[in-house]
């Protein structure tokens, strides 16, 4: 071990001599390094990004709420769900006197595309959505400015609402939303509070475009008190969650009367399998990316390679010199190997204050609608900096094994 | 740690030439080179023997096989035939590590172009075959300054190789030699590359390490460094052409630095 410690050393003053003698040509040779390490930290840093925006995406269900609708959320065959029966309130007012194992059971209902107006300005696809009292508990919005509506709004039909940042944004460029009266849909409600923003992606599943009421307002606007809504189900105790599903599903099916044989008529969603997608979209998503900016650090420990060789070819007699007093395979494979990683891991030290500097600037001045935010959590620092040394052992690895190889003899003659 | 000779095995060639009371005994070595079909014998069964303290010089014209006798007593290059001991152990089967084990610890090389690393200062230089024995960071500088000293280049130590005279770098050369005590001090042309005035100091310095007790060998084609040595062996088409011990009177006697 202190026999590899001082091949080492003796290997990074060598290299730090010869960076020195050799500056540009050390430097080309980074470059390689310094380009693959900021293309891969930087696609590490975008692919964090893009994963937190879907989680931001679901953020909006609960980790421990359990959401029934007539649709599966995360399935494509919508078409084939249409003819499902309606989750009716009836079934809501059913699953809350049997349910046990729920510590909240609310309602809510939505209607998409709906035109919302202040003055002269208008924004046409946002989503109203009417919610019963228990969404105090079981929904997850955070409120920004003003406040959520109270249970006494909740309870009666006060034509009051809660609205989304983006129409916040967009209705109110320039003025307090709270205490404002809107139309939605031409039904005069007054604004009590704006919904801090979710991000996330398409608009769907986010608060960003919703205007929030009270369920009952929500029907005088809209009317139809039959259409399906959706029951958000909140399980008593966050590890118990799963037989929270299993009560819910066996309910549902006893209100519904299905008998064994016949499968669900409506959906149970939740956060989880929206989570397993993403988790699959992310790692095919980290996979390319990695695959791509790999090929760059390839080209990169190619470079090191290439400049090893030159090196172990020009330092043949130096080699001859050590192995004639002494030196054994081992130390000069050591050397070189010190030399390549100390070569790359300068390189990749460079590349990550790049990639920082340049996540911290994509972040501030390109990414500014606030769907994806990139940042430099500190594993990617580390992932550069290991990168970078594994890249200049393996890329060393060949021209330090030809320099231990060298017959002492056929080395000194060398010129 | 223990060096691997000791446990090479024993064979103790009898007759005049004996392995007993010698540093360095070579028996009967041949070494034949390939060239495409052709076998080319550089050494054809060469016995020679050398004791401790002995200070011998191998001449030979180029082509003799001086360089390639020179390169296996150093170590460097193993016998095609033969046996070679070294303190009595046979080395002629060791592989490279092992080779290179008794070169750090048993052999001192003074080379004819010296051979130092150019980007290293003369401390580093003299360092260098401590750091593969392993010897600790304070114990080697302190040994390297002491045969610096003995070579009186105390004053030089952090000065690299292309900042000192060519009689400077090969002392440079003798005090990493030194540095680890070898049994033998070989040396290849050591003055080759530097004018008679400073050729003549560095045999000087030779004699000098020779009345300290050191075993030299020096490789040479000049008659006059040769006469410096107790004794010559001759070389000519990989034979020992004749052994010869010298008289005082045939020997180029130096009188050795004085402090």
């Amino acid at each position: 071990m202190g026999r590899f410690i001082d091949d080492t050393y003796e290997g990074l003053v060598i290299a730090g001599t010869a960076v020195k003698s050799n500056p540009l040509r050390s430097a080309l040779t980074m470059l390689g390094i310094i380009i693959g390490i900021v293309t891969v930290t930087l696609m590490g840093a975008f692919l964090i990004g893009i994963n937190d925006m879907f989680k931001n995406t679901v953020s909006f269900m609960g980790t421990d709420v359990y959401y029934v609708d007539k649709f599966d959320w995360a399935s494509k065959k919508w078409m084939n769900m249409r003819n499902r029966p309606d989750v009716s309130l009836e079934e809501a007012a059913q699953l809350r006197s049997k349910m046990t194992t729920a510590s909240a059971i609310s309602v809510n209902a939505d209607q998409w595309l709906i035109q919302s107006k202040y003055k002269s300005k208008s924004v046409d696809n946002s989503t109203a959505v009417g919610v019963d009292e228990p969404y105090k508990t079981t929904g997850s919005i955070n409120i920004e400015r003003g406040r959520f509506m109270s249970t006494a709004e909740l309870l009666t039909a006060r034509p009051v609402c809660v609205i989304g940042s983006e129409i916040a944004d967009k209705l109110f460029p320039n003025e307090d939303p709270v205490g404002k009266t809107m139309r939605v849909s031409g039904y005069p409600l007054e604004v009590v509070g704006v919904a801090k923003k979710v991000g996330g992606l398409f608009g769907v599943f986010t608060t960003d475009n919703q205007v929030i009421m009270p369920l009952r307002t929500f029907f005088a606007a809209f009317g139809d008190p039959h259409r399906s809504i959706t029951i958000s189900v909140k399980a008593r105790t966050v590890d118990g969650k799963a037989s929270t599903r299993s009560e819910l599903e066996a309910m549902m099916r006893q209100i519904r009367r299905l008998k064994p044989a016949q499968g669900n008529n409506f959906g149970i969603n939740s956060q989880d399998q929206f989570n397993k997608q993403i988790d699959a979209l992310t790692l095919t998503l980290d996979v390319v990316g990695f695959l791509i900016t790999g090929l760059s650090l390839l080209v990169g420990g190619i470079g090191i390679m290439n400049i090893m060789l030159v090196t172990v070819r020009e330092r043949t007699r130096e080699i001859g010199i050590r192995k004639a007093i002494g030196a054994k395979r081992r130390s000069i494979l050591v050397q070189f190997l010190a030399e390549a990683s100390m070569l790359s891991l300068m390189g990749g030290l460079i590349a990550v204050v790049i990639a920082f500097t340049m996540s911290f600037i994509i972040d501030h001045y390109f990414l500014t609608s606030g769907t994806i935010h990139i940042g430099f959590p500190i594993q990617i620092a580390i992932l550069g900096i290991v990168l970078s040394i594994s890249v200049g052992l393996v890329s060393g690895f060949i021209p330090a094994w030809k320099a231990s190889k060298l017959d002492p003899v056929e080395a000194l003659r060398y010129e | 740690m223990a060096t691997t000779i000791t446990s090479a095995p024993l064979i103790r060639p009898e007759g005049p030439h004996s392995a007993e009371n010698s540093v360095i005994f070579l028996d009967h070595i041949q070494k034949v080179y390939q060239m495409g079909q052709e076998h080319v014998f550089a050494l054809r069964g060469v016995t020679i023997g050398v004791k401790r303290n002995e200070y011998v010089a191998i001449m030979g014209p180029s082509g003799s096989g001086k360089s390639t006798l020179m390169n296996l007593i150093g170590c460097l290059d193993t016998p095609s035939a033969g046996n070679y001991f070294f303190n009595n152990a046979n080395v002629a089967g060791l592989d490279d590590n092992e080779l290179a084990e008794i070169r750090n610890r048993e052999i001192g090389f003074v080379f004819q172009t010296f051979n130092l690393l150019p980007r290293s200062d003369s401390l580093h230089n003299v360092e260098l075959p401590l750091v593969y024995q392993g010897v600790p960071k304070d114990e080697r500088q302190k040994r390297a300054l002491e045969a610096l000293e003995h070579v009186s280049l105390g004053d030089r130590a952090h000065h690299k190789p292309n900042e000192l005279s060519g009689g400077q770098r090969q002392r440079v050369a003798i005090a990493r030699a030194l540095v680890t005590r070898p049994s033998i001090i070989l040396a290849d042309e050591p003055t080759g590359n530097l004018d008679s005035k400073t050729g003549e100091d560095i045999m000087r310095l030779f004699a000098e390490l020779h009345e300290q007790g050191n075993t030299i060998i020096v490789v040479t084609h000049e008659e006059e460094i040769a006469r410096h040595a107790e004794r010559i062996i001759r070389i000519k088409d990989g034979l020992v052409e004749r052994d010869e011990m010298l008289s005082p009177e045939e020997r180029v006697l130096v009188t050795p630095m004085s402090a």
